[in-house]
């Protein structure tokens, strides 16, 4: 008779729950690097003026091209300034931007994916003008919009936006449009639920996952564009370091010392490693359904 | 009988146009009175479904729309009502239950939320009282363990339980005609007699009319006062349950009646109706049920047949019953 007893109790039902998202996330070894990758290069970035070994501007002409040492553990570049210190100072830039770019393609990008996918008269207008936006090669119109507006770190992230703005709109549109059809959708609407209702309850937080994917992936590109732009002469101009502009600084020495290109190269690969390592868990652990296709 | 609190004329639904329109609903005229138990039957496709979407101005935008006809309610013809109007008709005065309690539920939030939201969608009330109400409905409902479930998420429960749920909301603003769409075709034959005298429970105590579409004669059979048969987007025959089940006066709804496996007759093959459901692109002429009917003569593929009364409150579309022309 004990036993019957212990069938519903609370415990049991606990027992019963699926493991929670975070608890897969912490249970996913590639998304762990890749999280573990990402932080230790935002604590880089938050404690750039702690941990730098000096000024990362300050230039000694007669230290010019010192190859890596135990004063200069990265080297220096052409003016005799610690690579180190600039690429730990250059990660706050790069970060940022990437970041940025980031949060402004997901506000934008879901903005206008609600608009057209919810609202089918909207769905034409909006959606063609996405087209006509990724109709241009993305790092192309990237570099004209940088062009246009002068080199700038603001610049560089509202060229970045408007190319990944169209790709994010895509993806929450062919979400929204299978969601807008789901039975609890129709369920919200027959209990009178208004439209901005269903798209605050309903709709959006039903869109995230894929969405949430292809953000850490933008912040990825983001990194990777910034670094192109700079490396064109279009992203934020130097003496701030970003891991682009030491790249292109140092490539006329590529020869010589190739490593003033290297260590910020690697930084740049990390980081997109490490966005890349946290998007395919994230992919994985969201939307299961994806993984069973890719392997 | 008393006075119906929804009366549908002739309604009209259409999908596409111009050429491509098909006509979904052909004509529908329903009454619902206050209290009572109405169901709707017909196979897939014959638009049951659609007539009850209608009434909530839920027909499928913009492929599908009401050509004509009135949904009158409380005086007001819902077929007219913009959006605004409906708004504070659904869930408050109309509510549905929808077939699949496994989609109908927003796997994101817990079952108390959303029970609590359509309490506060339309009375404007505080989260806790919503909460608390949500709780009340949830025991209403016959669930067990309410306290714990009110805090768990969709697919952490059964089909049963969560046809509750979808009930607990349907019910959460008391309104005055439920609409519930196949709501047991989804689950298991045991839970479906618990849903059903559980429908048939809340019916009666909140005092609801109650529009129940179903393709299962035997769930009309235990809890609908009368039945509407419809076919290809007409209705062949509406009466009450025990005019409708004892003189069927139809050949289809005969015909239904005949393919329900019995337990009396032992060894005998079942009955099925011959042919297929029309589609609604290439509807029958004449009574659409003529290419399939045991008894169709030539003329039933000419005139449409006239709704007659056949009794007190049973009518039936038949040329059988209309008298055929002399010479045939």
């Amino acid at each position: 008779m004990a036993s019957v007893d212990t069938l519903a109790t609370p415990e049991r039902l606990e027992a019963a729950r699926p493991p929670s998202i975070w608890r897969k996330l912490l249970r996913h070894r590639l998304f762990m690097t890749g999280a573990t990758l990402l932080l230790l290069m935002v604590l880089l970035a938050i404690f750039a003026d702690l941990i730098e070994i000096r000024p990362p501007e300050k230039m000694q002409v007669r230290l010019r091209f010192k190859t890596p040492d135990f004063a200069y553990p990265l080297g220096t570049d052409n003016y005799g300034r610690d690579i180190y210190s600039r690429l730990v100072h250059g990660s706050r830039l790069s970060l940022a931007i990437g970041f940025a770019v980031a949060l402004i393609t997901g506000i934008l990008g879901t903005a206008i994916g609600v608009a057209a996918g919810y609202f089918k008269r909207l769905d034409g207008p909006l959606m063609r003008l996405m087209d006509a936006l990724m109709a241009f090669p993305a790092i192309l119109l990237a570099i004209a919009i940088a062009a246009a507006l002068g080199p700038s770190a603001m610049n560089a992230v509202i060229a970045l936006a408007v190319v990944y703005t169209p790709r994010t709109a895509r993806i929450v549109r062919s979400t929204v449009l299978v969601v807008r059809e789901t039975d609890y959708v129709q369920a919200a609407k027959a209990c009178g639920a208004r439209d901005r209702w269903i798209i605050w309850r309903h709709v959006l937080p039903n869109s995230m996952a894929p969405l949430i994917v292809q953000l850490t992936f933008i912040f990825a590109y983001a990194i990777l564009a910034e670094s192109i732009l700079s490396f064109l002469g279009v992203g934020p101009p130097p003496p701030i370091p970003t891991w682009g502009n030491m790249i292109a600084e140092g490539k006329d020495y590529l020869r010589e010392a190739s490593y003033i290109c290297f260590f910020p190269g690697v930084a740049v690969a990390l980081t997109c490693l490490a966005l890349n390592l946290l998007g395919d868990g994230l992919r994985d652990v969201l939307d299961p359904r994806l993984r069973v296709q890719i392997g | 009988m008393a006075d119906p609190i929804l009366r549908i004329d002739d309604l009209r639904v259409v999908f596409g146009s111009g050429r491509a329109e098909q006509v979904a609903v052909d004509g529908v005229s329903l009454t619902l009175a206050a209290g009572e138990v109405l169901g709707i039957v017909g196979e897939s496709g014959c638009g049951k479904s659609l007539t009850a979407l209608s009434i909530l101005g839920l027909v499928p935008k913009p492929t599908g729309r009401i050509q004509g006809g009135q949904i009158l309610f409380n005086g007001k013809d819902l077929a007219q009502a913009n959006e605004v109007e409906m708004n504070r008709i659904r869930g408050k005065d109309i509510a549905m239950i929808f077939q699949e309690p496994m989609t109908a539920l927003n796997p994101v939030f817990k079952v108390g939320e959303q029970i609590a939201e359509t309490i506060r969608v339309h009375e404007g009330v505080s989260r806790e009282v919503a909460r608390r109400r949500a709780l009340e409905l949830l025991e209403r409902v016959g669930m067990s363990n309410p306290k714990q479930r009110i805090d768990q998420y969709p697919h952490e429960l059964s089909g049963g339980m969560r046809q509750r749920v979808m009930i607990a909301i349907a019910l959460a603003c008391r309104p005055k005609i439920l609409i519930a769409d196949e709501p047991t075709t989804a689950l298991d034959v045991t839970i479906q007699a618990q849903i059903l005298a559980l429908l048939k429970e809340l019916q009666q105590e909140f005092g609801m009319a109650m529009m129940l579409i179903t393709h299962d004669l035997g769930v009309v059979a235990q809890v609908a006062d009368r039945v509407a048969v419809m076919y290809a987007g007409r209705i062949v025959e509406e009466g009450t349950t025990i005019e409708v089940f004892e003189q069927p006066a139809h050949p289809y709804t005969r015909s239904l009646l005949t393919s329900i496996p019995s337990l009396d007759q032992e060894y005998s093959r079942l009955q099925t109706i011959q042919g297929m459901v029309p589609s609604l692109a290439n509807l029958p002429s004449g009574c659409r049920f003529h290419p399939r009917c045991p008894d169709a003569r030539a003329q039933c593929a000419q005139y449409t047949p006239r709704d007659m009364m056949i009794g007190p409150s049973h009518r039936a579309a038949c040329l059988a019953l209309n008298g055929y022309r002399d010479n045939d």
